[in-house]
């Protein structure tokens, strides 16, 4: 009985019109965005978690006015008249706005999946990003359900869409999604557990608190006062979302990092296997400067593969939003080894600042191999990185000569020095 | 005296029929929430390289303001109005004027007062493009459902509005108060709304009917 009910209500739903529309979202917002993702598994379980947020915002509205429609088609006083428990009367109607939520989010986790697989390597979607994207759909459903059925006004979708926005947009302890999967991070498990908690109590909620009563109006209908109570319990449950701790928690380093073979070494964490290539031919590219001017750490760490406090960890690359951002860490980690260690005289500093970044902005362009990757106007402060890039388009002898004489400029300026 | 009362009692009507006090309601409530989020900015997913996009929250606290004034139209009469003569056209003009010119004094005054003249200048010119949003809106699916359009506009613009650095020339939500292209943007837009409310009528049944009954 209940599933004819459930696919009734599928096909009565003013959400069927709403399908396409979240599909074609979901899809536009997986692939109309930036690529770095593709091919790291945390990274592509965060980006396909990431339309839930959206999916909130219109599910939100959209379970108000299904739930909505019981008091616009005049119906509440029969309803509350019903034989049947309230749950079983509610659950079809939540289950066909869930379904058609839930259905709308699996095109761009296939995506995800089917995208990453030959760049990732081993392994799989994490479950745990997927999981939160399902928490943040289910728990806008079931808000947005509960308020339209609760309150017949017709600014209470408006109202859900507006708490589900300002809710997980400002207050940053409640919220149920992430911006992105570094492999560094997880999705901490009792946080998570706390959510789902969370979630299934709304849900219960929604399904089995009575509407307004028309004859009773607020008062209680049957000696217990179910709605304030269910009040205190939501708001109990938010502050065990909120004290539960935060969403992202540092993961502990791999037992076995991913290295390359050559000299100097690059490592990785595993998950960011499809950049080793990539970063092993940077180093390779710093580490064929003849002449012996730069001074190279005998390995390259990516952030997080060991203790912070490890003398350069400091220096250690990350990925952020691609290996764009790889370059400057390198270099940082040459100049860090390579730079006399000097005594600057305080009239001094600007020139010896602009020889330091002069030679930053060249070891970056060197390492990353593409001046228009970089940009010809994001150089460091007082940097032409048009005259960087001519440097760097000289033949390697020439570029060695062009170092030394900055490493030469930076000793006569910084006056007393030592080398490291 | 009797055209006064008459007036006067019509205008209870009309109220009456119109949600006005959940209006109020509603204002007072986004006019909190415009309070706490005045000087903050809001970090939302997004399609650029970062992968967010920080935005000031006036591009989102306009919202509910013009979903309120335009979403109060609707009407618990609306069938009988459907037959109403310009009177009453007139009369939800001038409820949406004043609606509208409320809720910029409120919005104004509460990003001005957390957060600088500049930022409530942009929520006024929010509020401006999102009132027409949310009129648009209203005309396609029904008065009921204004906040589809403005959400709608949300959405892209907060997701594919930036390249992470500057705004793109066409999301006029994030622009700084003196684009003067984005105030007539919102102009236009406004326009739209108010040309969608002067249109006549749709008629209840056939192929114009809206996806969604006025109920």
């Amino acid at each position: 009985m209940t599933a004819r009910v459930f696919w009734t209500e599928l096909r009565r739903s003013p959400l069927r019109w709403w399908l396409p529309v979240l599909v074609a979202l979901d899809v536009a917002m997986l692939l109309g965005r930036d690529t770095w993702w593709i091919g790291v598994w945390p990274e592509a379980s965060a980006a396909a978690q990431l339309p839930a947020y959206f999916f909130g915002l219109v599910l939100g509205g959209g379970a108000a006015w299904v739930a909505g429609r019981t008091h616009r088609a005049g119906l509440t006083e029969q309803l509350s008249a019903s034989t049947r428990a309230r749950w079983q009367v509610e659950l079809p109607v939540l289950a066909g706005t869930l379904a058609y939520g839930l259905v709308a989010f699996v095109p761009g986790v296939v995506i995800a999946a089917v995208v990453s697989a030959r760049e990732a390597g081993p392994g799989f979607l994490w479950p745990s990003y997927l999981a939160l994207g399902v928490c943040l759909v289910v728990l806008s459903a079931a808000t947005g359900h509960l308020a339209g059925k609760l309150w017949s006004s017709r600014f209470v979708p408006a109202i859900t869409v507006a708490v589900c926005l300002f809710g997980q947009t400002m207050l940053r302890p409640i919220r149920f999604y992430v911006l992105s999967g570094h492999p560094q991070a997880e999705v901490s498990g009792p946080a998570l557990a706390v959510r789902v908690a969370f979630v299934l109590l709304m849900a219960a909620f929604a399904l089995a608190l009575p509407p307004r009563d028309a004859r009773l109006g607020w008062s209680r209908a049957r000696g217990v006062p179910l709605r304030p109570l269910a009040a205190v319990a939501a708001f109990a449950g938010l502050v065990a979302v909120a004290v539960a701790g935060p969403l992202l928690v540092g993961r502990p380093a791999p037992a076995r990092a991913l290295c390359s073979d050559e000299t100097p070494r690059v490592c990785l964490w595993p998950e960011n296997r499809k950049y080793l290539g990539p970063v092993s031919a940077m180093v390779a590219r710093l580490n064929s400067l003849p002449g012996g001017a730069l001074t190279l750490p005998p390995t390259f760490y990516e952030r997080g593969l060991r203790a912070a406090s490890a003398p350069d960890a400091g220096a250690d690359f990350q990925f952020l939003a691609g290996d764009l951002s790889v370059p400057s860490f390198l270099s940082s980690a040459v100049i860090a080894r390579t730079l006399p260690d000097c005594e600057v005289p305080s009239d001094a500093e600007e020139r010896y600042s602009h020889e330091v970044f002069s030679l930053d902005a060249y070891l970056q362009l060197r390492g990353f191999g593409d001046a228009a990757a970089l940009g010809n106007d994001g150089g460091p402060p007082g940097v032409d990185m048009r005259e960087i890039a001519r440097v760097a388009s000289l033949p390697d002898d020439r570029q060695a000569e062009w170092v030394k004489g900055r490493l030469a400029a930076v000793r006569e300026i910084g006056g007393d020095c030592r080398d490291r | 005296m009797i055209a006064v009362t008459a007036r006067r009692a019509d205008l209870l009507r009309y109220g009456r029929a119109h949600h006005l006090g959940q209006m109020a309601l509603g204002f007072a409530a986004a006019t909190a929430v415009a309070c706490w989020a005045g000087n903050s900015d809001l970090v939302l997913p997004a399609a650029n390289g970062n992968g967010w996009t920080e935005m000031a929250s006036t591009a989102a606290t306009a919202i509910p303001f013009a979903v309120f004034a335009a979403g109060s139209l609707h009407s618990a009469m609306a069938s009988l109005e459907q037959a109403a003569g310009g009177r009453l056209l007139k009369a939800e003009l001038v409820h949406f004027a004043g609606a509208l010119l409320l809720a910029a004094a409120l919005i104004g005054t509460a990003t001005a007062a957390t957060g600088s003249a500049g930022g409530a200048a942009e929520a006024v010119r929010n509020l401006i493009l999102y009132a027409g949003f949310a009129l648009v809106s209203g005309r396609l699916f029904g008065r009921s459902l204004s906040w589809i359009v403005p959400l709608a506009g949300f959405v892209v613009v907060d997701f594919w509005g930036s390249d992470g650095v500057h705004p793109y020339w066409w999301a006029w939500q994030f622009h700084v108060y003196d684009s003067a292209w984005s105030w007539v943007a919102a102009g236009a837009c406004l326009a739209c709304g108010l040309a969608a409310l002067l249109l006549p009528p749709r008629p209840l049944t056939g192929t114009a009917r809206s996806l969604w009954p006025a109920r």
